[in-house]
């Protein structure tokens, strides 16, 4: 049998990118970034596993470079299939881009196989794509990270971290990513054995997001303080799947961490 | 089987049925049991068994290279969806998928005059099976509403084929954990009696 016979049939099963395919066609792009002067992330997205499942936070700013704040209600964390969600920082258009090709590949593997692609799978195939474009975007690929968490078949919920570089790696209690990594980490490592445990209700998850959000924020700045803009959470269950947490109960606690934290006297 | 000089439609036709009678006598049951399923296999070569805990394929062809290039699809779709996915994204709907376009693109082939005389029983555990014939057809039929206990792929010829129906009907569908060791008896003399009658070179039972 031919091999060009087997790669015609697994170029039909397996979706590639367009962009990708554009890319190759076209030969190695120069990128036109100065990347001496760039900002890498300029964004907090953290994941950590709940009682019920995951929950995923992040704040809601979009910087322009280092001076510049172009929005304070951004949404960074999106829907790609009913059981997962994506968190990116980075750049804002390959994020988008991103996030549109993977819910173009979760809608498409559901419809032809009646299967949902696995967390596992939709990491992997993110990370391909990354280190892929790599060598048709000179120097750095896109310039963009991501959390991609959910639950597969199994009901086992995993949260995976992918890198523009295209390196992947599963997380077992949380996961950070975006320059207010480093505030977020602190609060989340104080928290570490619960979290690995996967003991904590989904109110006592919405006031750690928050408050790891809140210390990036104080910190960072790419992220935005929760005086200014309250962080987006998301949490996905196995019973619901993707759901947004009541704005409601996210000002609850952002109120009561900041009455907590307020000077005394 | 040599290439006419005439159109490529009577070039098409005498590769599929050359492909069609190397499968008249080969072939691959599937029988529905309430625990599961088993298969009978029969034919030149022993089948090759492939899957994960989704599904269930079994691979017929007419002689050792046609197993083995189904051997090798199997092989390639299943490492394609382990490399770009994961292992647990390989379903029944997937294999099925790719297995029934190399065939189809095979046979059209017609640089190629020998077809792939290879047939595909996947079972889809608890849900359906799904048949994928040497031409790219795939026929699903849900657990549930299948008429008869088994359902069967290869066999095209039509002597070879009554026959083993005839046997087949016997093999027992009502086989469940406590009964296990009696009831593989019986499936052992169905296949030695599918063996002698058809004569056949081997015969195998896939539990």
């Amino acid at each position: 049998m031919k091999p060009e016979i087997l790669s015609k049939a697994l170029n039909m099963v397996i979706p590639k990118p367009r962009f990708l395919e554009g890319a190759r066609a076209g030969g190695i792009v120069h990128s036109q970034r100065d990347n001496t002067k760039r900002m890498r992330t300029g964004t907090t997205i953290i994941a950590f596993y709940f009682s019920d499942g995951l929950i995923f936070a992040a704040d809601r700013k979009t910087s322009g470079g280092y001076m510049t704040i172009l929005s304070l209600e951004s949404v960074k964390i999106h829907e790609i299939s009913p059981l997962a969600a994506i968190g990116g920082a980075g750049l804002v258009s390959d994020i988008q881009h991103v996030v549109d090709m993977m819910t173009e590949l979760n809608s498409g593997f559901i419809s032809k196989f009646e299967y949902p692609l696995s967390v596992k799978g939709q990491a992997r195939y993110l990370a391909n794509c990354l280190r892929e474009f790599r060598y048709y975007v000179d120097p750095f690929g896109l310039e963009c990270q991501f959390l991609i968490g959910g639950f597969s078949l199994d009901d086992e919920p995993a949260i995976f971290e992918v890198y523009e570089d295209g390196s992947l790696s599963q997380s077992k209690n949380f996961a950070v990513i975006g320059s207010g990594t480093d505030g977020a980490l602190g609060i989340l490592r104080e928290e570490k054995k619960r979290l690995t445990e996967r003991k904590l209700s989904l109110e006592e998850g919405v006031d750690l997001a928050v408050k790891s959000i809140s210390r990036a924020g104080e910190r960072d700045n790419g992220t935005a303080d929760i005086r200014v803009a309250e962080p987006t959470i998301v949490k996905i269950t196995i019973g619901v799947g993707y759901e947004v947490v009541d704005p409601a109960i996210v000002s609850r606690a952002v109120k009561n961490l900041l009455e907590r934290e307020a000077p005394r006297g | 089987m040599a290439r006419t000089n005439g159109s490529p439609l009577r070039d098409f036709r005498i590769k599929e049925t050359d492909t069609k009678n190397r499968l008249g006598r080969v072939f691959a049951a599937f029988v529905k049991v309430p625990t599961g399923a088993y298969f009978i296999t029969g034919g030149k070569e022993p089948p090759f068994l492939y899957g994960n805990e989704s599904f269930k394929c079994v691979c017929v062809g007419n002689d050792e290279l046609d197993v083995s290039e189904g051997e090798h699809i199997l092989r390639e779709i299943g490492s394609a969806i382990s490399s770009t996915f994961s292992e647990e994204d390989l379903h029944a709907l997937v294999v099925a998928n790719y297995v029934s376009r190399v065939t189809q693109f095979d046979l059209e082939d017609l640089h190629s005059p020998r077809g792939v005389a290879a047939e595909f029983i996947i079972f889809d555990v608890g849900e359906k099976v799904l048949k994928v014939h040497y031409d790219g057809n795939v026929e699903t039929e849900e657990l549930g509403t299948m008429k008869e206990k088994f359902t069967l792929v290869g066999a095209y010829n039509p002597v070879f084929r009554r026959t083993l129906l005839e046997e087949l009907r016997k093999a027992p569908a009502d086989v469940t954990s406590d009964n296990l060791q009696e009831k593989i008896k019986e499936i052992e003399k169905v296949a030695f009696s599918i063996k002698k009658k058809l004569k056949l070179k081997h015969i195998g039972v896939l539990m």
